[in-house]
């Protein structure tokens, strides 16, 4: 492989595979990523958020020393690219000009709840009637929009608890422990998106259609919950248990710790040439992960002598290089400096007002042509109301200051 | 059902995709419609196939291959088309076959495909409409550029282990696979504009940065470590898993607001626990955490989540696989299909998460036998002629599995 496709995005002016789309976003935290995607693949992205603000703008962390709805990072990263309105969208009110958006849109994505609901919006038949039928409707909830639990409330926190990813992770002798942050409400938003291509893709032969993702069936797809049961009757892990075969884990050196991942036959060899084909573990029949693993308690003595004096980044070029997986194990704050997150561009600086010059996780991958952008930041609350309403649909500036009086943007 | 309309029909896609994150790509433009083929040489079946990924009993194929569940989930429905690229023979072969292909996906350790003559630039000469996915750990450049990653070593790289005390174990394989089929999806609209195809370097630690943004801002932007602690959730009232009767029965509740704790307060019958519109601190928030673990410790995780819920709180029991089995949300919206595979019997499997309601994502058989679809793919495809067939078996280039390929369609929902 050349240089040339190696994954560096192309210098030259980006294409914008969704350019000429527009996507009108009125979910929360569940549809933040999913609709960030699209704008970073050219979509017009219209983020409609109630006029008190989106709950994400008061979720931390936020910059230090800035305060008010344009401090929090979690909405300045996940809203980037995307222009903002308010309106309150639950309030019948609110139909006139959620119908007007939705008359421009290709694409619009909403979650209704319980708590925050959806003007139009009928659980038990389950449409939106201000959306033309040529648009393609992305539902993203918890639970999808049928079945008994449908209407059950949800954060990322209970969701990984219900979808069955949480119980064997945590200390054997305390509780399950969830992953931090809301990656299972990504995830779901990936599918999203997905539906959402795929819909567009198809909308010259199939027209618009209704995509229902559930987070509770993304969850539940994963790690062979449903197949595994079926087949054995079983499936429970305990908690605190590792996978793979020895020596897989967490080895120290003398400046940090080398994680090793020794699942096939070869890795094991290629353990061995990273520390120099030592004597000590030369048995053949350690080649057995089986025999390996019974005999393992004496060998982990061995092998921590053998890696405590060694230095961290020098095993894990030696392993790597011999065709071991293995990595240095660190903390958050290392990553985000480490040369390879920085050569591949994870990270940029934005400059959004209110907020300043901060630098924020960005792009899902790396192509060429380069298929994303980066155009804008994240809009400020109501930054696009003349824009959108006064601008685009034609209302005027009096009209916008009226239902600002009755808060209803 | 099978007579609705799939949102990619007509596309071809050639996968060399092995792993969890290699397969998922393929496995969710499959749902969609697209004809997915999987490629893997006799003498080197996928490594999901070998015994020690076995779920139940590992069994053989009539032609002697392996097969597992494992494997038979994470390419369901898909198509076999066994070729050993490693022999001279095979690769005019795959040069011809890419020339009718929209997509390749590939999760190869390193560039094996152009020391075979077949690599993006030896291909997309020849169809400059293709779309080349390629999926690493690290990614393609870079200092550590193609260097080996399972999801735990991702896992730890990115400070994800050391922060929550555990690894992923797949997760970050979804992720990617999953990343690099929208990464796909993103391309096709290119396609479809311009006629120019696209080469796709999704890397595990792109995909997951995305999904760790909240945790990697502090460290970015204000120089201090992320903020940790198990079941810490950041901005919430207050979240916690709570022991219920019975053995490792466990209940997740989060609070998000004032108007929550209120409503907790009132379940747990605790009104000197009120808080008012602000955040109560770390004392106050230890007293209703208490009342709390006493009220759950009382009730089976069903019932105090179904309790909670009934009173507007989010709350859920953490399921287990047995819970998760029974789970009537699943149920009730068909989620589990029932698929038949030859070797190993009928099974359920998770269904297509892409429902779109005029052309539904949808599971078309479980995973095909090794080599199951190579003549048929060669036929249809680029024409392979019965003795062009016969040549190349003869040489061990292609390999087509004993009997007619089984129906498609077995089970849908």
């Amino acid at each position: 492989m050349t240089v040339a496709h190696t994954g560096t995005d192309s210098k030259a002016a980006p294409p914008r595979p969704l350019g000429g789309v527009r996507v009108v976003d009125l979910t929360g935290a569940i549809g933040a990523y999913c609709t960030r995607i699209l704008a970073d693949l050219g979509a017009d992205v219209v983020k409609v958020e109630p006029p008190a603000g989106d709950p994400m703008r008061s979720r931390p962390p936020f910059k230090r020393g800035v305060m008010g709805p344009e401090a929090s990072l979690v909405f300045a990263a996940y809203h980037a690219n995307k222009r903002g309105v308010t309106l309150d969208a639950g309030v019948d009110a609110a139909l006139p000009l959620l119908s007007e958006l939705a008359a421009t849109a290709d694409v619009v994505v909403v979650s209704p709840t319980r708590k925050a609901p959806l003007a139009g919006f009928d659980w038990d038949e389950p449409s939106l009637s201000w959306v033309p039928g040529g648009a393609v409707v992305v539902a993203l909830t918890p639970f999808g929009l049928s079945g008994p639990f449908r209407e059950l409330r949800s954060t990322p926190f209970v969701s990984f608890a219900f979808g069955g990813g949480m119980h064997h992770i945590g200390r054997p002798d305390g509780p399950p422990v969830a992953v931090p942050g809301q990656q299972l409400w990504d995830y779901a938003g990936l599918a999203g998106a997905i539906g959402a291509l795929a819909a567009l893709h198809a909308r010259p032969r199939v027209g618009g259609q209704v995509l229902d993702v559930s987070v509770h069936e993304a969850a539940t797809a994963m790690d062979f919950l449903i197949e595994r049961y079926d087949a054995e009757g079983a499936g429970r892990r305990n908690r605190g248990a590792g996978i793979g075969y020895p020596p897989t884990g967490t080895w120290w050196c003398e400046d940090g710790a080398l994680e090793v991942s020794c699942h096939q036959q070869h890795h094991w060899q290629a353990f061995l040439h990273m520390l120099d084909d030592p004597d000590e573990l030369s048995e053949p029949s350690l080649n057995d992960p089986l025999v390996r693993r019974e005999a393992f308690e004496g060998l982990r003595e061995v092998i921590a002598r053998l890696m405590a004096s060694r230095k961290v980044l020098d095993l894990f070029e030696r392993g790597q290089a011999a065709g071991l997986p293995c990595n240095p194990l660190y903390s958050v704050a290392q990553f985000v400096r480490d040369p390879q997150a920085r050569s591949r561009g994870l990270f940029v600086e934005m400059t959004k007002a209110g907020l300043g010059t901060v630098e924020l996780p960005w792009k899902s991958f790396s192509s060429t042509p380069r298929l994303l952008e980066l155009r804008r930041p994240a809009p400020s609350l109501g930054e696009h109301n003349v824009e959108v309403f006064v601008d685009e649909l034609g209302h005027t500036r009096d009209e916008l200051e009226r239902w600002r009086a009755t808060g209803l943007v | 059902m099978s007579d609705q309309p799939q949102a990619l029909e007509g596309l071809r896609v050639l996968s060399f995709g092995a792993f969890v994150a290699g397969n998922t790509a393929g496995l969710l433009l499959a749902e969609l419609g697209a004809e997915v083929v999987k490629i893997e040489a006799r003498e080197r079946p996928e490594v999901l196939r070998t015994p020690a990924y076995a779920i139940g009993p590992a069994v053989t194929e009539p032609s002697g291959a392996p097969q597992t569940v494992m494997y038979g989930t994470l390419s369901r429905g898909t198509k076999s088309l066994s070729i050993d690229l490693r022999k001279e023979a095979a690769r005019p072969v795959f040069r011809a076959l890419a020339r009718e292909a929209d997509v390749v996906i590939e999760n190869f350790a390193g560039p094996t495909l152009t020391r075979w003559g077949c690599g993006f630039e030896d291909l997309s000469a020849h169809n400059p409409r293709l779309v080349w996915l390629s999926l690493s750990g690290y990614g393609r450049d870079g200092p550590w550029a193609n260097y080996l990653a399972y999801a735990t070593n991702i896992s730890g790289y990115m400070g994800l282990t050391s922060l929550w005390g555990h690894a992923h174990g797949t997760f970050p394989d979804y992720v990617t696979g999953t990343t690099g089929a929208l990464a796909v999806l993103g391309a096709l609209a290119e396609v479809a504009r311009t006629g120019q195809g696209a080469y796709l370097d999704v890397a595990q630690i792109d995909a997951m940065a995305q999904l760790m943004t909240p945790v990697l801002l502090d460290p970015l932007v204000n120089g201090r470590e992320a903020a940790g602690g198990e079941n810490v959730v950041p901005g919430s009232w207050l979240a916690g898993v709570y022991p219920a009767l019975g053995r490792d029965a466990w209940v997740a509740v989060e609070l998000e607001d004032a108007e929550d704790w209120s409503v907790l307060c009132r379940v747990l019958g605790c009104p000197e626990l009120e808080a008012g519109p602000r955040a109560p601190t770390a004392d106050h928030r230890g007293r209703l955490d208490a009342a709390l673990a006493s009220w759950v410790a009382e009730r089976t995780a069903h019932t105090a989540a179904h309790l909670l819920q009934k009173a507007g709180l989010a709350a859920g029991p953490v399921q287990e696989p047995e819970d998760v089995w029974r789970d009537p949300q699943l149920w009730a919206r068909g989620f589990p299909v029932r698929l038949l595979n030859p070797d190993y019997g009928p099974l359920h499997y998770p269904g297509s998460v892409l429902r779109l309601n005029r052309s539904p994502g949808r599971i078309r058989g479980s995973g095909p036998r090794l080599g199951q679809h190579t003549h048929a793919i060669l036929r249809d495809w680029i024409g392979a002629s019965e003795a062009d067939l016969a040549s190349l078996s003869a040489s061990g280039a292609i390999f087509q599995a004993p009997g007619e390929p089984t129906v498609e369609d077995e089970g849908t929902r």
